[in-house]
């Protein structure tokens, strides 16, 4: 599917944290959304998950506009994984990955809702967690069976916040190595905030580069993750080194001075 | 493995390992209907199990081998006290189901959106007026306490909806109207002559003994739609447990859910308390119980409640008039002196945390 939006504002009160954000998320595209903290990643995920209602501009899946459609199929076509995880105590893995399966259930569970739940675990490589606690996994573990849980809901888009801030290396790469395959045999359509640009620069094919509030570059990683944008949004001097095997790893060498840009 | 036995062993969760769900609901039917039984039985003068069960059977196909007088005594006294007692109970414990499911906290039942509270004064005030418990007076009382209830109810909801519906505005709104509402059912205290009095602090506690089959009739319906109501929501509550954002991004209308249900779950508890006065712990005690059981899921959770509130009010009630006799003591008493102690135990003893 495809996710699109339009002149988008959006303020919690006061000063808008969205300003004007048109974006065009193509079928089957891993976008990444990067920018600092408060640059407004987290608030357009979740007009895009219609948590939050932009004050002005709208959402379009597959060129219609998101308002027309009712809460029960958005929730067949979009899934969201929020940024900190649920809280859910006395609840097995196996509840909690099918809750995602809530947009199609009436009230009895089917075969179908086990397999699909089973079989997502077991994309996963979850299976053997079916019956633990959720509250009793460990941080990586709780997040992929959030994960799992989207995944049961069977929608064509996935939104994911900053889902790997909270990992261990392998943790990270596992859920976005996870990701890239979603995009590429199930062609997902992705949008993932990130704060890691290393793991934005390698699994991402387009890069939104978020400042107060406004894009202030899309395009390709190797575009959009330049010395001079970094410079300008994370206030960091960078250095962008080539790995000798065709990517490229971006090494933050110091902050600079905070007086120095504030457009 | 297969599916179906994964979630079998999946959703034994925080209950009984392996027994099945629905097992367990059968067993809690057959326990009200004993307790029932017992019930009818039970008090002075007693009647045998045997012949209770005559007397209704013999009702059905209109065979009068039991005594005129027993017949009487089930009829005209046991049963509608019986049949009031499991239905208030059943509609003070899906109404706790109700408010603890969509706010997410253990800790609220009806109260602490203020409509016991508010009922409280309701009936108070009418009392005070000069209505008094017999004949018509009753329905001046029953009909006063349940719009105050709902005043109250109102009132809770106005102040949460202009602060934007959060759990805790919710809370916080309907803890503060029920102190406001208190105080008011105090200062009647205070001012009302002795005899009022006494029907006021009587009031308060709680009792069945005016139980008629015209009680059960009004109150019955609004179980009866409160439960359909969280069966067919039980899947939007499950997945509520997930959090707010979840539940949204999985399709479900979180506030119109929330609306519905607390509006619901204040119906019925008016509705109850009106009529029995305030009757606490129940409404707290029995969906914990029944998370106990049967774990989260609504679907299981919800009769589970039902008939664990029908069955905790009618024992409590049964103990309440035959323990002491030949003093009745009011029910309200008997759930929370029995139900407090037993509440910390079930927090001693269960092994896991429901919510945050």
């Amino acid at each position: 599917m495809r996710i699109a939006t339009e002149a988008l504002w959006f303020a919690y009160g006061g000063e808008p944290v969205l300003k004007d954000i048109s974006l065009d998320v193509g079928e089957g595209r891993l976008v990444c959304l990067i920018g600092p903290n408060g640059s407004g990643k987290s608030t357009f995920l979740r007009i895009l998950a219609r948590i939050l209602k932009p004050q002005k501009g709208s959402v379009y899946l597959d060129g219609r506009s998101m308002a027309r459609f009712a809460s029960r199929d958005l929730g067949k076509m979009i899934g969201y994984v929020p940024q900190h995880g649920s809280q859910l105590f006395s609840t097995r893995v196996f509840e909690v990955v099918m809750m995602g399966r809530k947009p199609h259930l009436s009230f009895r569970v089917s075969a179908r809702d086990r397999r699909v739940v089973m079989e997502t675990l077991g994309l996963l490589s979850m299976s053997g967690f079916v019956s633990r606690f959720f509250d009793e996994l460990s941080g990586g573990e709780k997040q992929k069976v959030l994960l799992a849980r989207a995944l049961a809901q069977e929608t064509g888009i996935l939104l994911l916040d900053e889902p790997t801030s909270d990992l261990d290396p392998k943790y990270q790469l596992d859920v976005m190595t996870l990701l890239k395959r979603l995009q590429q045999d199930r062609g997902l359509t992705i949008v993932v905030a990130l704060h890691d640009l290393n793991l934005a620069a390698r699994f991402a094919d387009f890069v939104v580069m978020m400042h107060q509030g406004r894009i202030f570059a899309q395009g390709p990683p190797a575009e959009v993750l330049n010395e001079e944008n970094i410079a300008c949004v994370y206030q960091i001097e960078a250095r962008i080194l080539e790995d000798g095997r065709g990517g490229r790893v971006i090494a933050a060498e110091r902050a600079m001075a905070s007086d120095g840009d504030v457009s | 493995m297969s599916g179906n036995g994964i979630e079998k062993a999946a959703f034994s969760a925080g209950g009984s390992e392996g027994a099945g769900r629905g097992l367990i609901l059968g067993a809690l039917f057959a326990a009200l209907l004993a307790v029932a039984l017992g019930g009818a039985s039970i008090g002075l003068p007693a009647v045998g199990a045997r012949e209770v069960l005559g007397a209704c059977l013999g009702w059905a196909c209109s065979d009068s081998a039991v005594p005129e007088e027993v017949r009487l005594l089930v009829f005209d006294l046991r049963l509608p006290r019986v049949a009031l007692g499991a239905v208030a109970g059943m509609g003070l414990a899906l109404a706790g189901a109700a408010t603890q499911g969509v706010l997410l906290n253990p800790l609220v039942s009806p109260v602490v959106l203020g409509v016991s509270a508010g009922a409280a004064f309701g009936a108070a005030l009418a009392i005070v007026l000069g209505w008094d418990m017999a004949g018509a007076g009753r329905w001046l009382v029953v009909g006063n306490a349940f719009a105050a209830a709902m005043v109250a109810m109102f009132t809770t909801y106005g102040i949460a909806r202009v602060k934007g519906s959060s759990r805790e505005t919710i809370i916080l709104a309907g803890i503060a109207v029920g102190y406001v509402f208190s105080a008011l059912v105090a200062i009647l205290q205070y001012v009302a002559r002795d005899e009022d009095l006494r029907s006021v602090v009587f009031w308060l506690m709680g009792s069945l003994w005016n139980a008629h089959l015209t009680t059960v009739m009004v109150i019955l319906p609004l179980v009866a739609v409160i439960f359909a109501l969280l069966m067919v929501y039980a899947w939007d509550l499950n997945v509520l447990a997930a959090g707010e954002e979840v539940a949204v991004s999985l399709g479900v209308k979180v506030r119109r859910l929330r609306l519905l249900v607390l509006t619901a779950g204040a119906l019925v508890t008016a509705g109850v308390v009106a009529f029995t006065g305030a009757i606490g712990f129940v409404g707290l005690m029995a969906p914990h119980m029944a998370r106990i059981l049967v774990g989260m899921d609504h679907r299981y959770l919800v009769p589970a409640s039902g008939l664990l509130g029908a069955i905790l009010l009618l024992a409590a009630d049964t103990a309440a008039r035959s323990l002491v006799w030949p003093v009745e003591v009011p029910v309200g008493i008997m759930t929370s002196l029995v139900g407090g102690p037993f509440f910390i135990y079930l927090l001693w003893r269960r092994k896991k945390d429901w919510w945050g």
